[in-house]
């Protein structure tokens, strides 16, 4: 401690400044020499995966393929434009940590997890022994976000980085976005986490929904995603398929439906509603709510499903809802048809025995006894359980034009 | 100066003698070039002598002819009586050196420092006392704009070297005889002359005290410019941030005075040093208060973030990109990594590279004349920064980083706030270089610690932040409408009477 | 009164919102929710009531010996071997305390953001920060951890905001699957940590100004308030995120953080949420250090505050670096066995002198009529500072 100097003045707050600064010296040099800068790595000295595909290898080990951002600066003179600016990395090993440390093997940069935005499983994966313990690593590790998208493929998954992307840089990023915007305002598909798949494998009802991807049928070198994979996450096991025309209905029932195109045929009545020479009209869904009650008596389930759709006339066709009655008998199409169709969901979903509306889990919050009771058996439950259905719905408006289609 | 027995006190009377004075002062004055010695003769017969001493250099053009107006003035009405020493004498002693600017003067010392200030002295024969009329004038620099705080609204009036003007047009603003003016001279070579000013319960006893007790001593050192007092009597010399403010407009002393803040001017600069400062007040100029509140408030915060910017924004970027590249969003980080590829240096060599290459600009530019200074800064700026970037040697994404945080260290309105974050910039950039976010935090708290600990004048040098007080935060982030500021004293930092010393 | 070392009574309630809320806030609700699942949050309301229990019994200490610091109450209740004993008990809480703080930092940084540095070089810098921060006093404490207090609380409920769509509200419902003892059991281990704690304020309350008009009590009971709230509301909305995961899930608000996504330019904010949270621990370790100090001055009655400063802070980071053998331990010694101790030895001793001092006081009411109040008498200033 100083004394009040020349001045009478207290400087410094009583510091002894030239101690002060000694000591400051000899702390920045020990510092500086101590420091092996452990976690310091320049930008340019990392690789950021943007995917990653994991398929299963014939002796039980794995192949991972990673997908890698090229940045384009590396190319000395004029930047040539047919350059991806991407590239794969394929590496194995007999778990997923060690096929992931022989990357920097292959490529010679570190691997930086924390951008990745899209997470292929192959469908032998799921098959076979299960996938929630193989995800173990990607949960458990700091740099890897709960964020990113998981999706199962179809076939191997390790081709499907080598897809050339439409305009987004790499096909992982295509992916996503399919996925994400896919969800939103189609329905046929949705967009699942890593947090949420764990999520999921650890409630009552560990049944989660997975985007399905595939390649294209008409032009092998594209890839898109349709339809839902369910997949039992404690057991890893698949365990159905469903389409992307029953995944709007699925989805709806979960509560998931954030907007997507009802088709109503015209003649409601007859026999033939499906198939692409019926003539159909649309009702775009803005919005929907559904609310699932399973009510028990004794060891019967019921489940009380009502739903409630907003939206607005798509198409018209045959209906002219510009009168208030004529208004009504669209609305009372619109509703026959979401019960139908959520009637052959529910028929479906008990055929394949899977409870992915989480029936078991509401019960489960509501009686808690009771779900004691019966979940050692809950799928067989689940698969003879009773369903009402009850479905409202409110049209907001008719598009620009009148509600008279146009003749 | 100091005469310590009656002796020396004595020899310096003069004496009746012309002759003895006239050769006192050719002694004393001896080298000195520019002291002039006229001689003149008055009475009837011009049988008298008289001689005036005066410096060239510091007085008005027409002295040779002051003895004769000076006599004339003075017996204009005596003019057809005989003039002699002796009446001369009589009517001096009678009528006592009415005029303000006249003194009589009775000893070497006092005639010594008479000259040297631009009074003509004038001995007359058989008479030991001299008269001395003041004639100073020195060419002066005019009134003008402040270089360093222009403003778009308000007045341009900025001090001058001139002290006497200086306090004369801050008492235009504030006519009240509560403002005081305390002179004191330092400096036994240089004799400079010293004012402080405040307004009377408006300043805050203690702090008047406190500020009085530390300029106490000062005395015989010399001073040269206000920068030196601030040295004096401030609280830490070794922080980088100034406890007071410097300024050149009259405005806004005027303004700090009824804030009840203490002035100090100094002859010869016209820097004028406000005492205390706070650490909220270097956001705030007086333009503030002349434009709308609420442009005003957008303003000051503008001001906050760009005093964030300065100090941080260079240590982020290194910190992110070495440490912590999952913390940025993709899309830029994609951006970045493009840029990157191919630098052969590590980002916070770089970074250093380039702000030094910054500061050097910045003070190469200050001491170029003013047409060439502009062209130079372009080219340095545009023309090596783009060389620089072709050549792979520095990065965009750097480039725009320092360039940012040049630019928003010149928001900061007051300069010595200014130097003290690019003071502060370099620590900070070397601690998030070692160790990422975390070193960048212990350097934030470290920071904060000595900002909060620090003490200016005895005031807390956070006040209204750390102590936080809510009812003087409506001049801090935001300017509230001029309807609480009306009555002094204003903002109440330092005149609260809840206060305790927390 | 304006002596050097008091505090005003808002910076007091500031600093106790600082120490129950600060290296809480970075681990709530996942130790808790790891036993007692989705009813972690009832768990919290009540382990918040039982703190303003414990709240009520210091403040009625400090009132009833007219603000003298534990040491000088001790020693009046108990006499001086007693005394000396608490504070020798006090004094190994807070010895276990303070590393348990940095060594949570250290744990923060090596699992999520810099996993090669090793740990030492967190203690030591921290430590460092820490002790500089005391030895400017609790003055300039207090005016600081305002303002990173304010920040803190911004930042959380921002996150929190934020986080809304993200929210289900049907993993709030406290479903006890396993009944009524695992809350019980979350009851326990937040009664500990962080409520049973705020027995160690019987050391510092002794700093808040006596003349000041408004109430010390008031203030104190809000800001716990102020702190239950905010544990409850992230425990509750980290909850409604994670469901059944939040057990699993370190870090949990940091991972909430990392969660959100909205409109595309709001994302990967978990940085600044992060740095928030630790600024938050370092203040709770200030504050524990100044206690620390603060205890062997009085215990030995030092003249110079600062002297046992730098020894003590040696002491700490070598505890931080040896203590706890790995995570594991860590999770037992801090989760399990401290709040044992702190309620047994803290908090017991608190009630005890409470209690004491309630009987001794309705007793003893009539002897001090005749002009000489013992209490009040000399002495108080010393343990004030």
């Amino acid at each position: 401690m100083s004394e009040p100097d020349y001045n009478g003045i207290d400087r410094e707050g009583g510091y002894d400044v030239k101690k002060a600064l000694l000591t400051g010296i000899y702390l920045v040099i020990a510092t500086v020499s101590m420091s092996g800068c452990w976690s310091q790595l320049e930008l340019n000295d990392r690789g950021f995966v943007q995917a990653v595909a994991i398929d299963k290898k014939e002796d039980g080990g794995f192949r991972l393929s990673t997908l890698f951002y090229k940045p384009s600066g590396s190319e000395q003179g004029s930047k040539s434009s047919s350059a991806m600016p991407y590239f794969t990395v394929v590496t194995e090993g007999e778990t997923i940590f060690e096929a992931t440390r022989d990357i920097t093997l292959a490529l010679g940069r570190k691997a930086q997890w924390s951008h990745m935005r899209v997470l292929l499983i192959g469908e032998e994966v799921v098959g076979g022994k299960g996938m929630s313990k193989e995800l173990d690593y990607f949960i458990r590790d700091h740099e890897v976000r709960g964020v990113v998208s998981v999706m199962i493929t179809a076939g191997k998954a390790g081709p499907y980085l080598k897809i050339k992307p439409i305009i987004e840089n790499t096909f992982a990023q295509q992916l996503k976005t399919i996925g994400e915007q896919g969800h939103r305002f189609t329905a046929k598909t949705m967009q699942v986490s890593l947090t949420e798949l764990h999520i999921r494998s650890l409630e009552q009802v560990p049944l989660s929904m997975v985007p399905y991807v595939r390649l294209d049928p008409l032009d092998k070198k594209k890839a898109g995603v349709s339809g839902l994979v369910v997949v039992d996450m404690k057991s890893g096991m698949r365990k159905a398929v469903i389409p992307s025309e029953q995944s709007r209905y699925v989805l709806m029932l979960n509560n998931q439906f954030e907007s997507g195109i009802l088709k109503i045929p015209c003649d409601s009545d007859g026999k033939r509603r499906k198939g692409a020479s019926v003539a159909k009209e649309s009702f775009e869904v803005v919005r929907s709510h559904t609310k699932i009650n399973p009510i028990v008596h004794g060891d019967r389930v019921t489940l009380h499903i009502s739903i409630s759709v907003e939206g607005t006339i798509g198409e018209l066709k045959c209906s002219s809802p510009i009168s208030e009655s004529g208004e009504g008998q669209f609305i009372v199409k619109v509703e026959q048809l979401l019960l139908r169709e959520a009637s052959e969901t529910m028929e479906m979903l008990q055929k394949e025995r899977i409870d992915v509306i989480d029936a078991g889990g509401r019960l489960y919050r509501k009686q808690l006894k009771t779900w004691k009771r019966l979940s050692p058996e809950w799928e067989s439950r689940f698969a003879a359980s009773d369903y009402r259905i009850r479905v409202k719905v409110k049209m907001m408006n008719s598009g620009v034009g009148a509600a008279v289609p146009l003749s | 100066m100091k005469t310590t027995t009656g002796e020396i006190r004595e020899s310096n009377r003069m004496s009746k003698h012309l002759e003895d004075n006239r050769k006192k002062m050719e002694e004393t004055f001896a080298g000195c070039g520019d002291i002039e010695f006229h001689p003149s003769s008055f009475g009837d017969n011009f049988e008298y002598k008289a001689v005036s001493v005066f410096c060239s250099t510091l007085i008005k053009d027409k002295t040779p002819t002051f003895m004769h107006d000076t006599l004339n003035d003075l017996f204009r009405k005596n003019v057809e009586e005989d003039l002699s020493p002796e009446r001369v004498r009589q009517f001096f002693i009678k009528h006592g050196a009415s005029t303000s600017i006249s003194t009589m003067l009775t000893r070497y010392d006092q005639a010594v420092d008479c000259i040297l200030n631009g009074y003509v002295v004038i001995w007359f024969d058989h008479w030991d006392t001299a008269i001395g009329y003041e004639a100073f004038q020195v060419a002066k620099r005019e009134v003008g704009e402040p270089i360093g705080e222009p403003s778009v609204q308000g007045p341009r009036e900025g001090t001058t070297e001139r002290l006497a003007d200086n306090i004369g047009m801050i008492r235009e603003r504030l006519k009240t005889p509560r403002l005081k003016v305390e002179y004191l001279v330092a400096g036994s070579v240089s004799k400079t002359k010293i004012a402080y000013m405040y307004v009377d319960q408006a300043v805050k006893p203690a702090t008047l005290e406190q500020f009085r007790s530390r300029l106490n001593g000062i005395d015989p050192y010399e001073v040269l410019e206000t920068s030196y007092i601030e040295d004096w009597i401030e609280d830490s010399t070794y922080s980088p941030f100034p406890q007071y403010m410097y300024t050149e407009r009259t405005d806004f002393a005027a303004a700090s005075l009824l804030d009840g803040k203490i002035i100090v001017l100094v002859s010869n600069t016209p820097m004028i040093l406000v005492c205390p400062a706070l650490f909220v007040e270097f956001f705030a100029t007086s333009e503030d208060y002349y434009t709308r509140t609420i442009f005003a408030s957008l303003i000051r915060l503008l001001r906050v973030w760009a005093f964030i910017v300065a100090l941080l924004l260079p240590s982020i970027y290194i910190a992110l990109s070495t440490f912590h590249p999952e913390l940025i969003p993709t899309v830029l980080l994609l951006a970045i990594l493009d840029t990157r590829e191919g630098i052969p240096f590590p980002a916070f060599f770089e970074a250093l590279v380039m702000e030094i290459f910054f500061e050097l600009l910045r003070e190469a530019g200050i001491r170029l004349p003013r047409p060439v200074g502009s062209a130079v800064s372009i080219v340095g700026a545009l023309v090596i920064g783009q060389a620089a970037i072709q050549a792979k040697i520095a990065s965009p994404m750097m480039v725009i980083v320092v360039a940012l945080t040049g630019i928003a260290s010149f928001a900061i309105p007051h300069y010595n706030m200014g130097i003290a974050l690019r003071v502060l910039r370099f620590p900070l950039m070397m601690v998030s270089s070692l160790l990422g976010g975390f070193g960048l935090m212990i350097g934030f708290l470290l920071t904060l610690v000595h900002l909060t600990s620090l003490n200016t004048l005895g005031e807390p040098y956070m006040s209204s932040l750390a102590p936080l007080k809510l009812r003087n935060m409506r001049d801090v982030f935001i300017r509230a409408p001029l309807s609480y500021f009306l009555k002094s004293p204003r903002n109440r930092h330092l005149h609260d009477p809840r206060r305790s010393n927390s | 009164m304006n002596d050097k070392k008091s505090i005003l009574i808002y910076q007091m309630a500031v600093l106790l919102i600082c120490s129950t809320m600060g290296s809480a806030i970075v681990y709530i609700p996942n130790p808790i929710s790891y036993v007692a699942g989705n009813a972690a949050w009832i768990s919290l309301a009540f382990a918040y009531a039982f703190g303003m229990l414990v709240l009520a019994c210091v403040l009625f200490l400090h009132r009833a010996y007219d603000g003298r610091g534990l040491l000088e109450m001790s020693r009046l209740l108990f006499g001086k071997t007693a005394a000396v004993l608490i504070a020798v008990l006090f004094i190994l809480m807070l010895l276990f305390a303070i590393p348990a703080i940095v060594v949570g930092i250290n744990s923060f940084f090596t699992t999520i953001m810099m996993k090669e540095t090793p740990s030492f070089v967190f203690s030591f810098l921290t430590f460092f920060t820490v002790a500089f921060t005391v030895g400017k006093g609790l003055q300039v404490i207090a005016r600081m951890f305002v303002l990173l207090l304010v920040m803190l609380i911004a930042v959380t409920l921002v996150i929190l905001i934020l986080a809304i769509p993200l929210y289900k509200v049907k993993y709030a419902l406290p479903v006890m699957p396993n009944g009524v003892m695992p809350v019980l059991i979350g009851l326990f281990t937040s009664g500990g940590f962080p409520y049973g704690e705020i027995v160690f304020f019987t050391i510092l309350l002794p700093f808040s100004s006596r003349h000041e008009e408004g109430s010390l009590s008031k203030n104190m009971y809000l800001s716990l308030s102020v702190t239950g709230i905010m544990l409850v509301l992230s425990s509750l909305c980290t909850l409604m995120v994670f469901g059944p995961a939040t057990g699993i899930y370190k870090f949990s608000l940091y991972i909430l953080a990392s969660e959100i996504r909205v409109a595309d330019i709001i994302e990967r904010i978990e940085s600044i949420i992060g740095i928030v949270l630790i600024i938050g621990s370092y203040m709770k370790a200030t504050i524990y250090l100044f206690m620390l100090n603060q205890l062997f001055v009085q215990l030995l009655k030092l003249k110079n505050d600062r002297l046992l400063l730098t020894p003590l802070t040696g002491v700490c980071v070598l505890l931080s670096l040896t203590m706890f053998k790995g995570d594991s331990d860590f999770s037992q010694q801090v989760y399990v066995i401290w709040p044992l101790f702190v309620l047994t030895v803290g908090c017991l001793i608190v009630f005890t002198m409470t209690l004491l001092t309630f009987l001794r006081k309705g007793i003893k009411n009539d002897e001090d009529d005749n002009g000489r109040d013992p209490r009040i008498e000399s002495d108080v200033q010393a343990s004030g500072g």
